[in-house]
């Protein structure tokens, strides 16, 4: 008899595969409504300015405009991740360069952008900072007079433009420098990227004859959305429904966008409104990963023993806190990296700047320490005369270790991750092709750890009168096939057929409640919900078997198709559609299971660890991997190009091996695209580059012909099934990897990504003088 | 915005001479990306696309004619374009990606005028001239002329190109074409053209142009000069590098500082000179 | 705003009769006045791809297409390529080999991958690159998308 959850480590087609192909997934802005407007937005064009005046009239005036809005028709109420700041357009003053300022909803898009040329705004200019180190100088303009006013769920220090501040040591890192034989020190650079999905924000809003408003929206997050939407406009979550369609991409940066303005306008208008960016206002107004400046100073025995790492970042929050203090709490848990190190200090600050927000990316919070500790650490290897790899194995954390903050590590395999990679035969011939004198060849390898999980999450699954399952979470798969496993997860519980299970869309009408798409939070945190709640489904199916069959629970036994039958007996058998009849016509009532939980932080034991401002705790789960690459370089342009890549991946247990290979391929591209090619670039507050003409991002001839993706399984004892998130990591170590490879390769140490042709020659030119 | 969609070159002259704010439509992926962006309104757009004379490459005793409206898929793909003319078909296949090439024309890249684009260096080393027609008649502009300023040429006002001319090289011409990137198929930071002959690994005729770097594709003449006589390697061709790299004007911008780009000339010379010897003898 | 034209453009084997502006695009028609939204907008500037069509078999960008230019070609999105109950061989391969993540790009990476496997059947990896280098994704990397390709090489061998 073939296994109850066999499905679980099959690559089962993606559910909504099929659509995707044919072009008939439907994304937020492939939908329309009768009597639908198009909304556009205005946005500031200065970055620090207090506004004095509008006048709306002539916008008002054009033929087909429905609606101008300005703060003075909003309600006074903020919005944010972590401290209430922001308005959802700028109210008194705006804080960055493409602030929306005003929103108009008219019968056409070209009538809604000729409106905006109408609508006058005064505004009188103050003096804008930039960069995080002179937003923190004393005299500094300072962005939120009223940041201790804000509604807040985390703390801040309330410093001028220090939106948080957090200090974390554990052991005594001053006391031991003298006892290392070798210390190496250095700064490094990492600047603000963006997500770039391909779908840019958009939304759909309509308010129903009861004053009920429903969103479509494109967003990783269901039910912040729909609080954010209610708090910004003053209603309850009652009157505010909404709805995740398909969605083009998140990566972190869908989690709030313009759900609330075009929620606003349809309000307004009591018409259907849609709101879809451009890419370059998308580019100027929604968020950007961390500009970071990093110095370390790591230090070590002969022998290779790490002995004590000192970390100080400062991340350039730009004008909103958004997830700024999520992210700087993850960087400080993990800025050791995944070795044991007796004695570590963490410093950090997040900043306000006069700049686009940044908030969560893929990686968050540690890409940037990861890119500053795995280059430090070759260099810290090649000053001792060890191994790169060795060093690295010799200190990796083991299972059973504890990270900073004495947090647990149950299952760690970061030193099998890197093994993986050095045992693999196309590693072990890249490692010595070295290339010809002009275009010389390196490997460069990094390891990395991410924390995950975030918040709660529930199912609610019921059976259906033909025994099929319908689950729904209010979670969202933005294209990290979520859906399917976490199908294949209920499937595999009750023993049913992929078929069976209906994977509810996300709709805060429906759903139970799922935080978001974030952390690496779905294999792990919500297939735990899915998994507990078919629990309940199964104990219940059993329990009115047993009553059918007239004999006890324990002699009921699941059987693979969705059935059941007496134990010993094949004959004797039951369908789910008949025991889920039974209850609903007969007696003992629908068949529905039910799991609710917050995947619990870890604390900081004091004992431990020593710390200042840490507030949200994080840990919940720890991911690790290790990442290779094989590049060569061009000695006269100095253009890189990656001829190979590797990742290992510890990643618990696989659930769909063609979906977690797909998420790490992905990743690694996007680790490899951002430190070639990715930065965004401001010129007085005007963000330079906000076209995909000026952006890059990696096509299929800049990605490596080929990636060797290696899924390490020992199933994690806290997780149903084994599995947890691996989309996080696979992003992190590409950009140290690729640095290493270049020093490997000439010699050349760039501490500043990306690591631009331009970069790289001059280092080279360097490096010869 | 009116549209229309003459047949004949005739007919689009003169509706261009007719409407002062009007514009020739190609390929249109520049022009359209331009509209798209609130860029450019012009009161007519004058689509090409309908005349047949303005399409295909043609061999005649003189050269190759490359009509305006013929892709840059077409001419990456013409094998006629070969030895001295190697270079534009190299730069041809540089352009952006294949569904860009499968629509965009040389006529209207040039037209466009980006000094980083493919096409303008290319055409400049390999001396093309272009065709144009106004209403006051057919002329030749060479390439050198051609290019003004940025997004600026040669073109008067109610003239269109009607066609690149290519003149036959002197036999044993070689050429080569390289770009230098961010991603594959961007713009140039830098792109160097290369028209030549060479005995052996000494150059003896030479002709260069830099894109990327000043607000026109560069060609200067004392640099080819410099190059007659200089063997591959020597300090004769690392001066002349460094006198092309003196003669650029580039600015900085998203793609790469202006210093970059002055040693991009300066390194890029020699692989240029190299990859045209080595073209010669395969 | 000039005042509309009317025009016809075939698509996807059917005359469609339509009144458009002269600056708007064929992605814009195809989008928001005949609801064929398997074409996606994703930049607008011809850089990403994801506006992919064919026109007369051949990859275009409609955000770079004049709808009023485009009367004379044969336009095929990917609702035309296949009865809506069917699927083409390579969709299927790129459902196989889990090729779509978030499925933005995907429209156009299918109609690249079919044309460029009916002129060449069995493409090398180098020449799947090539051609799918002007359509971006985000999400795969492009490697299972090339894997895609080269499953339905394999399976029409």
């Amino acid at each position: 008899m073939k296994a109850l959850d066999g499905i679980i480590g099959q690559s089962v087609p993606k559910l909504e595969a099929r659509a995707k192909v044919t072009g008939t997934a439907v994304y937020t802005d492939d939908m329309f409504r009768p009597r639908m407007l198009t909304a556009a937005l205005l946005g500031s064009p200065y970055p620090h300015a207090r506004i004095l005046s509008y006048d709306t009239a002539a916008a008002l005036a054009l033929p087909g405009v429905k609606t101008v809005l300005t703060a003075e028709d909003l309600p006074p109420n903020l919005i944010g991740h972590t401290f209430r700041d922001e308005p959802i357009l700028a109210r008194s003053k705006v804080r960055y360069m493409g602030e929306p300022v005003a929103a108009v909803a008219a019968e056409s898009l070209d009538i809604a952008r000729a409106a905006l040329r109408l609508i006058e705004v005064e505004f009188e200019e103050l003096p804008a900072v930039f960069e995080a180190e002179d937003a923190m100088a004393e005299g500094a303009p300072i962005l939120h007079e009223d940041l201790g006013n804000y509604a807040r769920v985390v703390e801040s220090p309330f410093d001028g433009n220090v939106v948080a501040h957090i200090e974390l040591e554990t052991g005594n890192v001053d006391s031991v420098w003298e006892e290392c034989d070798v210390v190496v020190e250095n700064e490094y650079s990492i600047p603000a990227a963006q997500h770039l999905y391909m779908e840019t924000c958009s939304a759909l809003a309509e308010v129903d004859g009861t004053g009920k408003i429903t969103v479509w929206s494109s967003t990783q997050q269901l039910f912040g959305t729909q609080m954010a939407v209610a708090q910004a406009l003053g209603l309850p979550m009652s009157k505010v429904r909404c709805i995740a369609p398909s969605v083009g991409g998140g990566f972190g940066a869908k989690f709030i966008t313009i759900e609330p303005i075009t929620a606003a306008l349809a309000l307004k208008t009591r018409r259907p409104v849609k709101l879809v960016l451009s890419r370059d206002e998308d580019m100027i107004s929604m968020r950007s990963r961390h500009a970071a400046k990093i110095r370390m100073k790591t230090g070590a025995r002969k022998d290779g023993t790490l002995l004590a790492r000192d970390t100080e970042i400062v991340y350039n929050g730009g004008a909103y806190a958004d997830f700024s203090p999520v992210v700087l709490e993850a960087g400080m848990l993990l800025a050791a990296g995944p070795y044991r190190i007796p004695n570590a200090r963490n410093v950090g600050r997040a900043v306000y700047t006069n700049r686009l927000r940044a908030g969560a990316m893929r990686g968050f919070g540690v890409m940037q320490p990861m890119f500053a500790g795995e280059s430090q650490l070759d260099e810290l290897a090649d000053t001792l005369g060890i191994d790169r790899l060795d060093l690295r194995i010799k200190n990796a954390k083991q299972s059973g270790d504890k990270n900073m903050g004495s947090h647990y590590l149950p299952v760690c395999r970061v030193g099998d991750c890197l093994a993986s990679i050095r045992a693999h035969p196309a590693f072990i011939l890249a490692a010595a092709d070295k290339g010809v004198l002009g275009k010389r060849r390196g490997i460069g390898i990094s390891s990395v750890v991410q924390q995950s999980g975030l918040f709660s999450s529930s199912a609610n699954i019921r059976l259906a009168e033909d025994g099929t399952l319908i689950v729904s979470t209010g979670y969202i798969d933005i294209g990290t096939g979520s859906d399917t496993s976490l199908a294949q997860v209920a499937a595999a519980t009750l023993g049913v057929d992929i078929e069976a299970v209906n994977i509810v869309a996300p709709d805060t009408d429906g759903a139970v409640y799922d935080y978001g798409t974030a952390a690496d939070r779905g294999a792990h945190g919500v297939s735990e919900s899915v998994h507990r709640a078919a629990l309940e489904v199964k104990e219940r199916l059993i329990e009115l078997t047993a009553e059918i069959l007239e004999c006890a629970t324990a002699d009921v036994e699941l059987r693979p198709g969705g059935k059941l039958g007496l134990s010993g007996v094949p004959d004797i058998e039951l369908s789910f559609a008949d025991v889920a009849q039974r209850g609903l016509y007969v007696g003992g009532g629908p068949i529905i299971g039910q799991h609710a939980w917050y995947m619990q932080e870890q604390t900081i034991d004091p004992k431990h660890t020593r710390a200042l401002g840490f507030r949200m705790g994080g840990g919940v789960f720890y991911g690790f991997a290790a990442t290779a690459v094989h590049i060569e370089v061009d000695e006269t342009t100095g253009q890189i190009t990656v001829l190979e890549a590797w990742h290992a991946a510890d990643l618990g247990r696989v659930l769909n091996p063609n979906g977690a290979l797909g998420q790490l391929y992905g990743g690694v591209v996007q680790g490899i695209s951002g430190a070639l090619m990715e930065e965004l670039v401001w010129d007085s507050g005007q963000l330079v580059n906000p076209t995909l003409m000026d952006y890059k991002i990696a096509n299929s001839l800049d990605a490596p012909p080929e990636i060797h993706g290696i899924l390490l399984e020992n199933p994690d004892p806290d997780s149903p099934w084994g599995a947890r998130g691996m989309a996080e990591p696979c992003i992190i170590g590409a950009a140290p990897a690729i640095a290493n490879a270049l020093a490997d390769a000439t010699g050349v140490r760039i501490r500043t990504l990306p690591l631009t042709p331009e970069r790289v020659l001059m280092g080279l030119i360097a490096h010869e003088d | 915005m009116r549209y229309c969609c003459p047949t004949s070159i005739e007919e689009a002259v003169a509706i261009l001479n007719t409407d002062e704010d009007a514009r020739c439509l190609a390929g249109g992926a520049t022009l359209v990306a331009m509209l798209n962006a609130e860029l450019l309104s012009p009161s007519t757009l004058v689509s090409l696309r309908a005349i047949a004379d303005l399409d295909g490459i043609r061999h005649t005793d003189s050269g190759i004619t490359i009509g305006a409206m013929t892709r840059h898929a077409v001419v990456a793909n013409d094998q006629r374009l070969n030895n001295g003319l190697t270079v534009v078909r190299l730069a041809a296949q540089e352009i952006g990606h294949p569904a860009i090439r499968a629509v965009g024309t040389i006529g209207g890249a040039i037209a466009h005028a980006d000094p980083s684009a493919d096409y303008p260096t290319a055409l400049l080393a390999a001396n093309a001239e272009v065709e144009v027609i106004g209403s006051s008649g057919a002329r030749t502009v060479p390439a050198g002329d051609f290019f003004q300023d940025y997004f600026t040429t040669a073109l008067a006002h109610g003239e269109m190109i009607t066609s690149i001319h290519l003149a036959n090289a002197d036999p044993g011409t070689v050429s080569s074409y390289f770009k230098v990137a961010r991603s594959d198929g961007d713009f140039a930071i830098t792109s160097m053209a290369f028209c030549g002959n060479f005995d052996g690994s000494t150059c003896t005729a030479a002709r260069v142009a830099v894109g990327g770097c000043a607000s026109t594709p560069l060609n200067v003449t004392a640099v080819d000069k410099m190059l007659i006589g200089a063997e591959l390697g020597s300090d004769q061709v690392t001066m002349a590098a460094q006198a092309l790299a003196d003669a650029c004007d580039p600015i900085d911008d998203v793609r790469g500082s202006a210093d970059y780009r002055r040693l991009l000339v300066k390194r890029l010379l020699p692989r240029v000179l190299q990859r045209a010897i080595d073209q010669g003898s395969n | 705003m000039s005042k509309p034209q009317s025009i016809t453009l075939h698509i996807n084997d059917e005359d469609h009769d339509v009144r458009v502006q002269t600056q708007q695009t064929l992605l814009s028609v195809l989008r928001d006045q005949l609801y064929l939204t398997g074409t996606k907008l994703g930049c607008n500037q011809g850089v990403c791809g994801a506006c992919t069509v064919l026109r007369d078999g051949v990859p275009t960008r409609a955000c770079l297409t004049l709808a009023v230019d485009s009367t004379t070609f044969a336009i095929t999105t990917i609702e035309g390529i296949v009865p809506a109950d069917d699927l083409l061989p390579i969709q299927q391969a790129f459902i196989d080999a889990a090729a779509p993540q978030c499925g933005f790009c995907m429209s156009g990476m299918v109609l690249v991958a079919k044309s460029l496997l009916e002129s060449n059947p069995h493409p090398t990896r180098e020449e799947i690159r090539e051609a799918l280098s002007g359509n971006l994704c985000r999400c795969t990397g492009y490697t299972k998308i090339i894997e895609a390709i080269e499953l339905m090489s394999t399976r029409s061998a």
